[in-house]
């Protein structure tokens, strides 16, 4: 038990480095958000996972595009984006300030 | 305004550079001393009336020129002729440091004795009477505290009264008694000289064997190494002592006499806070424990904090970037200009190296404190025993800490940390063993390779990878001291323990931000050249004409579909030309980059108003809302953006591909092959150079082409590239052999000051990078080994050898003058009085 | 106490006095430079936690040295006058 959290210690700490994960959501006005991922040194986001969470529920896995890119249905309640490229590499951006 | 020449002489640790920044303000200057790597600190101020211009020495515990130190501050003395030296005293430890102080004296320059720590000598219970001691010295003596900003202008005012007062200043005589003579005689000797310096301080330092005294006189007097033996053989066979200890003695007695008439130590034998402290930090069982938990406190802070202040940098690093793409001439299409393809390259670069500075600052703050504290020369004194098996030192601890133990690190911090190390040996070796460390840049690599080969042993790898760097370290120390290094010179391990207190914050943030600035100002421009150079390697020349004209049907095609679909379209007019379709792409991409560089509500509304003045009527595309004629626009746009994105991705690869560098990768393929490595990850290798963090990105972008739309690079070199996980385990090996970057090299040779030791240090690793992969490689591909079995097999040799090694009784230490147990040796005068009759 | 001891093979917590140096070159001078003259007072504060170095208290103030180094200095237990 010690050994493995030593261990997820040392993935933790060691993979937080060298960039930064980033997102911006555009809502499309047609009942549809897309989600633009990113990292800060430019390397490509395509293929890191992407979810929509409302209430700690997951309602929407997808991955990024070839463009860094996801567009899904607008969700009724409140709920959050999810850019998920790893440990200490995820973003996340609430609904409600996702704006037209 | 008189110019003033200021020298700040002192022992080590006596709070030196606390005094300096007391009085001399932030305008610093650091060098080196010509020739050598030792600092040089400069500060420029006025004073009433004068300009001042004050030099801090290094520390030296004496000034005879047995170091790199003394001999430097004894060249500054005699070649830039100070007004006044000012002499810093520990007042905790004074007797030890009148040592110094008498040796300043007979210099013959007028001298300032400042008591410095007074307020550490009060709490101990310690009664000076700085008048008595002036008086016996005679010269001034202010007391002082400059943690506590006290006595700065008393200081100053010395320095200026005594440079104005320098008929009444008298010449300070240490009588040496039977020495006295044979100092006359050398005094006579030399009394022609022109010199300007003191003519009885020559002599007795020349009678001292002061190599530097004894080559300035040989310039004027060519036989004064003969009169000088001649009259050192005349006090021997006399005194039957030898002239370096007796003066010694005699400096210590003189100290002695100060001492008792001075000085009331009133809690004499009590123990110290200090002492108090010690019991803990150096307890044996604590000890250990609680250095490793520093370091990784200091982890936690510098890199994890500093990462999580980037999040807070990065965007400022994104507008800049962004600025730079605007000002850049306009992408065409799928045409970009050349200027602003490495308009983003070069950015990109300097991004990657400045995204650091938050994490360097803090950890150079860190480093500060841990050294104005005095833990660093505690850390040297436990882990010495280990370091030194290996052929370095106790006080290599920081360096290889910050080049990474465990959790990871840098190594150009960690090169530059090896300024401090007394024993040239081993801060050669630990030069060249730091770059072993865990570099963070290359995380993301093995992060890609990992997460693609060894799904299901990640943490397990990982681990291997962390720890085993400390030990092919420590193996390749050892090499290196035994063979290239054998011959270098060691230092005693003769070390103070100094008493802790408290930094100062202004010492600190300035410590800091020096280094810090030295960083940015030395590495930045070289990667930056280099960066230069890398980019025209992998532009030229370009891709083929065929393709060219692939790739401009596959845009027409696109154009083509834009418009048949916009054909009916309410605002068709607006988008009708290929260049207001070319126009509104890139106001689309300026759009959605701005966008991704805001984190706040308030900046994405500020970049939406932005566009909007830019262009009302593009803006609507952008953002359609309830137009439903803009939407579709919208759509189709988005669409178009989607094709000439896969365009230039495809251009990119296959520039990449045709390119210089890719030549050169697949040239050197036939040799890396045996290390299982192809043309694709030679050219990542290659082009990593500059920044190890964009081997990921290279890596990743040419295994890009052909993927398919949603896989992760990892997946798809998983998939494409027909390696197997003994593969990638060679490429960890490589990986992690390698020297990180340009800028580590180019620290090396400043820290070396020798561009031989910068290309040992850049192809040594290399050479080793490729024969132990290769022998990994084919070693597995024989015994079919898979990747993790390969890489513990490895991991368990190179442990066992670093044991091994650790264990290995070590060879007798060597330093100038040699170890003579039973016979009774004095200096070499002495030798060669044995030798041969007088 | 033996008259050719010496300071390596001194314990933690007792007083010596140096008798004589049998270093040569540049460990000599840097002992001199420290403070090991004949007739100084050393004490033993402790062994390093991995027994090599010593720290020992010299003119009032702390210092390490390594064993090997330590050996060449030659001791007596120190008399209190």
């Amino acid at each position: 038990m010690i050994k493995k959290i030593i261990l997820n210690l040392l993935m933790i700490t060691s993979s937080v480095f060298a960039h930064s994960a980033i997102m911006s959501c555009f809502d499309n006005g047609d009942g549809t958000i897309t989600c633009e991922g990113g990292f800060s040194d430019g390397s490509s986001a395509s293929g890191v996972k992407f979810r929509i969470e409302e209430n700690g529920k997951v309602t929407f896995n997808a991955k990024m595009s070839e463009d860094s890119e996801v567009t899904f249905n607008k969700p009724v309640n409140d709920y959050n984006a999810v850019f998920d490229a790893g440990e200490g590499h995820q973003v996340y951006i609430k609904g409600s300030d996702i704006t037209e | 305004m008189k110019n003033l020449k200021v020298a700040l002489a002192g022992q080590p640790n006596c709070g030196k550079s606390t005094i300096f920044n007391l009085v001399s303000g932030i305008d610093q200057h650091i060098a080196n001393y010509p020739g050598v790597t030792v600092d040089k600190k400069t500060g420029k101020f006025t004073y009433e009336n004068h300009k001042i211009e004050m030099v801090d020495l290094p520390g030296t515990y004496s000034f005879s020129s047995y170091s790199l130190e003394e001999r430097v501050a004894k060249k500054f003395i005699i070649d830039d002729n100070p007004d006044v030296i000012v002499n810093i005293l520990d007042a905790s430890n004074i007797k030890r440091n009148l040592y110094l102080t008498f040796q300043l004296l007979e210099i013959g320059m007028p001298v300032v004795v400042v008591l410095n720590m007074m307020d550490v000598a009060q709490r101990r219970g310690i009664d000076i009477d700085s008048a008595k001691i002036s008086e016996m010295l005679g010269c001034p003596v202010i007391e002082a505290s400059g943690t506590k900003n006290i006595g700065g202008e008393e200081i100053m005012k010395a320095i200026v009264d005594i440079t104005q007062d320098e008929e009444h200043y008298e010449d300070f005589k240490l009588n040496y008694e039977e020495l006295e003579p044979h100092i006359k005689t050398i005094e006579t000797k030399i009394d022609s000289s022109t010199s300007k310096l003191n003519k009885r301080w020559m002599a007795i330092k020349a009678l001292e064997g002061d190599t530097t005294i004894i080559e300035y006189l040989e310039k004027d007097f060519f036989d004064i190494k003969t009169s000088l033996k001649k009259e050192e053989d005349k006090f021997h066979s006399l005194f039957d002592k030898d002239t370096v200890s007796f003066l010694a003695t005699l400096r210590y007695d003189s100290s002695d006499i100060i001492y008792h008439k001075a000085i009331v130590d009133k809690k004499k034998g009590i123990e110290t806070l200090t002492d108090k402290i010690d019991k803990i930090i150096l307890n044996r069982w604590l000890s250990l424990p609680i250095l490793f938990a520093i370091m990784f406190m200091i982890y936690e802070l510098s890199i994890v904090g500093g990462y999580k202040l980037t999040d807070y940098t990065w965007p400022i690093l994104a507008a800049v970037k962004n600025f730079v793409i605007d000002i850049s001439p306009a992408p065409y299409l799928t045409n970009i200009p050349i200027m602003t393809d490495f308009a983003i390259w070069m950015i990109n670069s300097a991004n990657a190296l400045v995204n650091y500075v938050p994490i360097f600052f803090i950890l150079f703050i860190l480093i500060a404190i841990m050294e104005d504290v005095g833990y660093m020369p505690r850390m040297a004194f436990i882990l010495d025993r280990i370091f030194k098996k290996f052929g370095l030192h106790g006080q290599s601890t920081l360096p290889l800490v910050l080049g990474g133990a465990m959790v990871g690190g840098c190594a150009v911090p960690g090169v530059m940390a090896t300024k401090g190390i007394a024993d040239d040996r081993a801060r050669m070796a630990t030069i060249l063993t730091v770059p072993y460390m865990n570099c963070l840049a290359k995380v993301p690599f093995y992060t890609l390779l990992l997460a693609a080969f060894f799904h299901e042993s990640m943490s397990l790898m990982m681990f291997f990878i962390s720890t085993i760097t400390i030990f092919t370290a420590l193996i390749v120390a050892k090499l290196i001291t035994s063979t290239f290094l054998k011959t270098r010179e060691t230092a005693p391990f003769v070390m103070e323990l100094p008493p802790y207190h408290l930094p100062t914050i202004k010492g600190v943030i300035l410590s800091a931000s020096q280094r810090v600035w030295i960083y940015i100002y030395k590495v930045l421009t070289i990667v930056m050249a280099v960066a230069i150079v890398l980019f025209a390697m992998l532009q030229f020349p370009g891709i083929s004409n065929e393709s060219q004209i692939k790739y401009d049907r596959q845009l027409e095609k696109g154009l083509n579909t834009f418009d048949k679909k916009a054909q009916n379209n309410k605002y068709y007019k607006e988008v009708d030309t290929k260049d207001e379709i070319a126009s509104l792409l890139n106001y689309y991409d300026g759009y959605k980059a701005k966008r991704m560089a805001t984190t706040s509500k308030e900046g994405s509304l500020a970049v939406d108003n932005k566009y909007k003045t830019l262009n009302a009527s593009y803006f609507k595309f952008i953002k359609p809302k309830k137009d439903k004629e803009a939407k579709k626009i919208n759509r189709i746009l988005r669409k178009l953006a989607k094709v000439r994105n896969r365009i230039l991705r495809n251009v990119k690869n296959e520039k990449v591909e045709n390119s210089l560098l890719g030549m050169a990768g697949k040239s050197v393929e036939p040799y890396t092959e045996y290390a299982g490595f192809d043309w694709k990850i030679n050219v990542a290798f290659l082009s990593s150079f500059a920044a190890r963090e964009s081997a990921v990105a290279t890596l990743g972008s040419l295994y890009e082409n052909g993927k398919v739309d949603s896989q992760r690079a990892e997946e798809a070199m998983a998939e494409n590239s027909g390696y197997t996980s003994l593969h990638a385990v060679a490429i960890i090996i490589f990986m992690l052999l390698t020297p990180p970057c340009i800028a580590t090299m180019i620290v090396v040779k400043m820290q070396t000051n020798s561009y031989k030791w910068m290309m040992f240090a850049i192809f040594f690793p290399v050479f080793l990078g490729v024969t132990v992969s290769s022998s990994v490689f084919t070693l597995g591909t024989i015994y079919q080994w898979d990747g993790v079995e390969a890489m513990t097999y490895f991991y368990i040799c190179i442990t066992a050898l670093a044991l091994v090694l650790g264990m290995w009784p070590s060879k007798t230490i060597n330093w100038k003058g040699g170890l003579k147990k039973n016979q009774k040796i004095y200096n070499n005068y002495q030798q060669n009085l044995m030798k041969g009759g007088n | 106490m033996n008259i050719n001891q010496r300071l390596d093979s001194i314990n933690s917590g007792n007083k010596v006095t140096i008798r004589k140096l049998h270093a040569s070159g540049k460990l000599m001078h840097k002992l001199l430079d420290m403070g090991f003259i004949i007739g100084s007072n050393i004490e033993i504060v402790r062994e390093a936690p991995l027994f090599d170095p010593m720290e020992l208290k010299i003119q009032n103030y702390n210092i390490s040295l390594r064993k090997s180094e330590a050996n060449l200095i030659e001791v007596i237990k120190y008399e209190e006058s």
